[in-house]
């Protein structure tokens, strides 16, 4: 019987009922929408790093570290023997000056292996031809320098015993990826042809692999998946927390107004809670009407959000959030010109229930000054509550 | 069979010839170029896109593996140091009052935006210990006579794999000097001019430097206001204590 009144008084209460079931479904599918793209940016990013470059983990020289490029010649190191061809792709890194249109730029040379099916690199095209310098870049950085498939860059280094060198190399291949870590600031070489360049043998920083191989030993230190995307997974962490103040506001705002419905009804509505009273109905039956009523505005929100929520937020899945052409020189991995959101079903449950939670909550609090309201006040639709009328008498 | 021994004999000799001028050549550029001390005070005029700008330097020097620099002007950049001791090259920054080693990609940037980089500054400059010369013809230069030679590194890691100098014959000063890769890519271009009588050598007053592969640059000239060749210069010049002096 609770249940069928707070519906019925519920819909009875009409166009402010429904404002607030609207504002609510506003939240409710805003949340989601914004933790979706979270989400999505976060998969895209994890993917996009695993296939490009770290596959299953990564093994360094004890002495190699990517942001540190005093490391990168002190780690060159032969190739273990054990790890075979197919499970590894080697990395060969060195600094070097690319003089795009006549200017000068430091920019890290990587050389990779030009056959491997492990990572989506497009690294065959970089297949060493004897008196054909070829180079790769990513689209960012193709970008910035403004250089296009054809065009040829001089690029100036140093070998290993010091002596300089430089040669004009043809853009082979511009390649489009989310990762920014294998694009900005760096130029891709085909390892044949950078070994010669430096005039080492073998020698390799690190490599990527297909699964863990044991006993490289010391000089090989493994680095797994966890450990190499934890920077990017900090980053992400780092703009949920940002997020979550506008999750926090924007249910603020939804509870005041659910609040203030609720402090109104009770208000206008003081000589039906009298007749209540009246016909025996107890305080916590009362109680559990108004609450019902709050609660179930939540449960209808939750509702008219999916009627109109999920065709939108499946839209703004299909067809990506666009970005700024700036966003891609920020160098943010994950992205490229647009946000694709993924929307998971415990996402969903769990903004749900919260939501429901709080709007259970947010009700109650207002109507609990019922339980002190006197039934002959009430019918004549005084808000005297107990406490006072006591004094009042004494 | 006789005529061709000759011949044979003829083309050996004066090949030997030819090698052994080559080198007696280096050894007096470098008699030239080369004191066991020197201090000089000079101004390095660096064209750009913007115009030029001027930095005053003094430079002390010992041997070819030690110097001191300490930068006179302009305010902005007066009180700044450079040491180089061996392959190692310290600069103290006043306004920060650090001093920071270079080493890495640090040495491969160009010294205040100029057309030299830390590792031209770094490179040892005695040329009969680091090259083979040959003579590879003559041409006119300037108004001189000038022996061109082509200069190859005697061991990996020199600087510069291959240099080809133009040398006047009459003051044995080098009066254009390209520098190339082992590919053979021309790197840089050196200018010498405005050569004077210093005691009893030659020295250039006046060094034009391009590094070829930056097209948007004008190159950077180095100008020698003094030099006192074979000074006495006390040690502790030569030390990390006197940068924050």
């Amino acid at each position: 019987m609770i249940w069928k009144l707070a519906w019925r008084n519920l819909l009875g209460g009409g166009v402010r009922t429904w404002l607030n079931v609207f504002i609510l479904s506003l939240v409710l599918v805003t949340i989601i929408g914004f933790h979706g793209m979270y989400t999505g940016w976060q998969k895209d990013g994890e993917n996009g790093i695993i296939n490009w470059h770290i596959a299953a983990g990564q093994y360094w020289q004890q002495d190699f570290d990517p942001y540190d490029s005093f490391s990168f010649e002190k780690s060159w190191q032969k190739m273990p023997e054990n790890v075979p061809d197919a499970d590894a792709v080697e990395f060969l890194v060195c600094q070097g000056v690319i003089y795009p249109r006549g200017r000068m730029k430091n920019i890290t040379i990587k050389g990779v292996e030009e056959e491997q099916s492990l990572l989506e690199l497009p690294t065959e095209i970089l297949s060493y031809e004897p008196d054909r310098y070829k180079l790769m870049l990513g689209h960012r950085t193709a970008a910035k320098l403004k250089l296009q498939e054809g065009d040829r860059l001089m690029l100036r280094w140093r070998d290993s015993s010091g002596s300089f060198d430089a040669t004009s190399f043809e853009v082979v291949k511009i390649f489009i990826s989310n990762v920014s870590s294998i694009d900005q600031g760096q130029v891709w070489l085909g390892i044949t042809q950078l070994r010669q360049m430096l005039g080492i043998k073998e020698s390799v920083n690190y490599f990527s692999v297909r699964q863990q191989i044991a006993g490289l030993g010391e000089q090989w230190q493994f680095k797994s998946q966890d450990f190499l995307l934890s920077e990017f997974r900090a980053l992400i962490s780092a703009k949920i927390a940002g997020g979550m103040f506008m999750y926090a506001l924007l249910t603020f705002l939804a509870m005041i107004a659910v609040f203030d419905t609720q402090v109104l009804a009770l208000f206008k509505r003081r000589k039906e809670v009298g007749m209540m009273m009246a016909i025996g109905m107890n305080r916590k039956q009362i109680i559990r009407i108004f609450t019902l009523e709050g609660f179930l505005s939540g449960v209808l929100s939750v509702l008219l959000a999916a009627v109109w929520g999920t065709p939108l937020l499946l839209k703004f899945q299909e067809q990506g959030l666009h970005m700024p052409d700036y966003m891609d020189s920020y160098g943010v991995d994950g992205i490229i010109d647009a946000l694709y959101p993924q929307y998971t079903v415990g996402l969903v449950i769990f903004t749900v229930l919260i939501v429901l939670l709080i709007m259970l909550i947010v009700s109650y609090i207002p109507v609990r000054s019922i339980s002190q309201l006197l039934p002959v006040d009430a019918l004549l639709g005084r808000m005297t509550v107990k406490v006072k009328r006591k004094k009042q008498y004494s | 069979m006789k005529t061709v021994i000759l011949t044979v004999l003829m083309i050996l000799i004066s090949a030997g010839l030819w090698s052994e001028t080559a080198d007696e050549i280096l050894r007096r550029i470098d008699d030239n170029l080369y004191s066991d001390s020197q201090i000089i005070s000079s101004r390095m005029v660096i064209e750009g896109r913007r115009g030029s700008r001027e930095i005053a330097t003094r430079t002390w020097s010992h041997g070819s593996s030690d110097s001191f620099t300490e930068y006179l002007s302009p305010p902005r950049e007066a009180g700044t140091k450079m040491l180089k001791l061996g392959d190692k090259l310290w600069i103290y920054d006043k306004n920060s009052d650090r001093t920071i080693q270079m080493s890495g990609h640090l040495l491969r940037q160009s010294v205040n935006g100029s057309d030299l980089s830390y590792e031209d500054f770094m490179e040892e400059n005695i040329y009969q210990d680091r090259y083979t010369a040959v003579i590879e013809g003559e041409e006119t230069l300037l108004d001189r006579t000038c022996w061109v030679l082509k200069l190859i590194a005697k061991e990996a890691g020199t600087t510069y794999y291959q240099r080809k100098l133009w040398v006047a014959k009459d003051i044995y000063m080098p009066l254009k000097e390209e520098l190339y890769g082992e590919s053979g890519t021309l790197l840089k271009r050196v200018e010498f001019s405005d050569i004077r009588k210093v005691k009893d050598r030659w020295y250039p007053y006046e060094i034009f430097y391009k590094d070829i592969l930056n097209t948007k640059g004008k190159g950077t000239t180095l100008k020698i206001d003094s030099i006192d060749l074979d000074a006495e210069i006390p040690e502790c010049v030569f030390s990390k204590a006197s940068l924050r002096k």
